[in-house]
C-alpha cells in the first residue's frame, strides 16, 4: 500500500461503528469498507482515483475563490 | 402540471431512495395540478404503465433502484420501465434518481422523444450520515423544473452547483468523495445539455450508422447476426473458388459464374431485409 491508500484505510480504522454508506444498491458498514479496501484491489483504485479527482477539485475551486 | 412519483422500497438502499422521494413530493405537491404516488407494493409495472397511458401529460418521476436495462420495480425483479416499454415516456420529463439509467434505456428514452431524461451513468452513492445533502441534490433538479425552470442546460447547471454545495457542506471526506461522483455521472438528456452517449463501441458504431433513434434500440444480436452472416458467405465464397481453382485454375475462378451473382443477390437480399428493419424501427 502507497501512502495515500495507507491514509485512506487508517480514515477508516477511526470511523465510529454505525458509519456506513451506500454504492447501488449495497449498504457497506465501516467493517465491510475496510475488508474490501484491504482485500479488492479494483475497489482499492477506484477509491485512490476518487479521492485524487476529489483533490483536483477542491484545488481547483479554490483558485476560482481567489 | 401534473406527475407520477414511482418509489418502491424493498431493501436498506431504497428506503433511502424512498424517503428521498417523500421530501420532493412534499416540497412540490403544492405546484402541482396533480399527482399520482405509487409508492412501494404500488409500484409495479402494471401499475406504471397504467398511470402513464391514463395521464398522457404527466411527467415521470423515479426513485429506486435502475440499471442500464430499466428501473426496477416492487421486490426489484422485473422493471417498471425496460428498453421495452420505455416509448411510453415520449414528450414527458423523465426524472430518475436510479443508478446507471443514464447509459442504456435512459438515452434509448431520450431517443424515442422523451422530453428530456434526468438519469445517472454511474452507481449513485452516498453516505448514510449526510444522506440530506444527498438528498437535496438530488431533489434539486426537479423542484427546479415545477418551479417552471424549463431550460434543460439551466437545470443541469442548477443541480451540479447543488452537488457542489453537498462537496462543500458536508466534513466527511469519503461523502465529498461520492458527491463528486455523483454530480460528474449526472445526465441530463435534453435540448441544449447533454447528448447521450455509450462506452460500447458497437452501440457508438450503431449510433452513428443508424442514428440515436435506431442505434438505441439495437440489442447485442445486431452485429452477432451481421458477423455471422459475413463469416458464412466467407466461408461460402472461399469453397467455391477453391473448387473451381481446383476444377479449372485461375482462368476458371475469374470467368463469369453463377455462384458469384448468387453471393451478391444473397448479399442484396440481407441487406433490403435489414433496410426494412431500421426503417421499422425508425418509425
Amino acid at each position: 500500500m502507497n501512502n495515500l491508500e495507507k491514509t485512506i484505510l487508517q480514515y477508516l480504522e477511526t470511523r465510529n461503528d454505525g458509519w456506513t454508506w451506500v454504492m447501488g444498491t449495497k449498504v457497506y458498514s465501516k467493517e465491510a469498507t475496510i475488508e474490501k479496501f484491504k482485500k479488492d484491489k479494483r475497489f482499492r483504485k477506484l477509491i485512490v482515483e476518487q479521492a485524487h479527482l476529489l483533490a483536483i477539485d477542491l484545488f481547483q475551486k479554490g483558485s476560482e475563490k481567489h | 402540471m401534473k406527475a407520477i412519483f414511482v418509489r418502491p422500497k424493498f431493501d436498506s438502499a431504497s428506503s433511502f431512495s424512498h424517503l428521498w422521494c417523500q421530501r420532493l413530493i412534499d416540497a412540490v405537491k403544492d405546484k402541482l395540478e396533480s399527482y399520482i404516488d405509487l409508492s412501494e407494493e404500488q409500484a409495479t409495472r402494471e401499475n406504471v404503465e397504467k398511470a402513464l397511458s391514463e395521464n398522457p401529460n404527466a411527467d415521470f418521476c423515479y426513485y429506486d433502484h435502475g440499471n442500464t436495462e430499466g428501473l426496477a420495480e416492487q421486490g426489484g425483479a422485473g422493471y417498471v420501465i425496460d428498453r421495452k416499454n420505455s416509448h411510453i415516456l415520449k414528450a414527458r420529463l423523465a426524472y430518475s434518481m436510479a443508478c446507471l439509467w443514464g447509459q442504456g434505456g435512459g438515452a434509448q428514452a431520450h431517443s424515442e422523444g422523451a422530453k428530456a431524461v434526468v438519469a445517472y451513468v454511474e452507481e449513485f452513492t452516498f453516505t448514510t450520515g449526510d444522506e440530506q445533502y444527498f438528498s437535496e441534490a438530488a431533489n434539486s433538479g426537479f423542484i427546479a423544473y415545477t418551479n417552471g425552470e424549463t431550460g434543460w442546460a439551466k437545470i443541469k447547471a442548477l443541480m451540479v452547483e447543488a452537488f457542489n454545495k453537498v462537496i462543500d457542506a458536508i466534513q466527511d471526506p469519503w461523502g465529498k468523495m461520492w458527491a463528486r461522483w455523483d454530480r460528474d455521472a449526472l445526465r441530463v438528456y435534453g435540448e441544449g445539455a447533454d447528448t447521450p452517449e455509450s462506452k460500447c463501441a458497437f452501440r457508438k458504431l450503431a449510433v452513428k450508422l443508424f442514428g440515436p433513434k435506431v442505434g438505441w434500440k439495437l440489442s447485442k444480436a445486431f452485429p452477432a447476426s451481421v458477423a455471422l452472416f459475413a463469416f458464412g458467405l466467407g466461408v461460402l465464397i472461399h469453397d467455391y473458388v477453391d473448387t473451381l481453382y481446383h476444377a479449372g485454375g485461375w482462368s476458371q475462378v475469374f470467368s463469369f459464374q453463377g455462384g458469384y451473382f448468387g453471393s451478391v443477390i444473397l448479399t442484396i437480399g440481407f441487406i433490403l431485409a435489414y433496410y426494412q428493419v431500421w426503417r421499422a424501427l425508425k418509425a
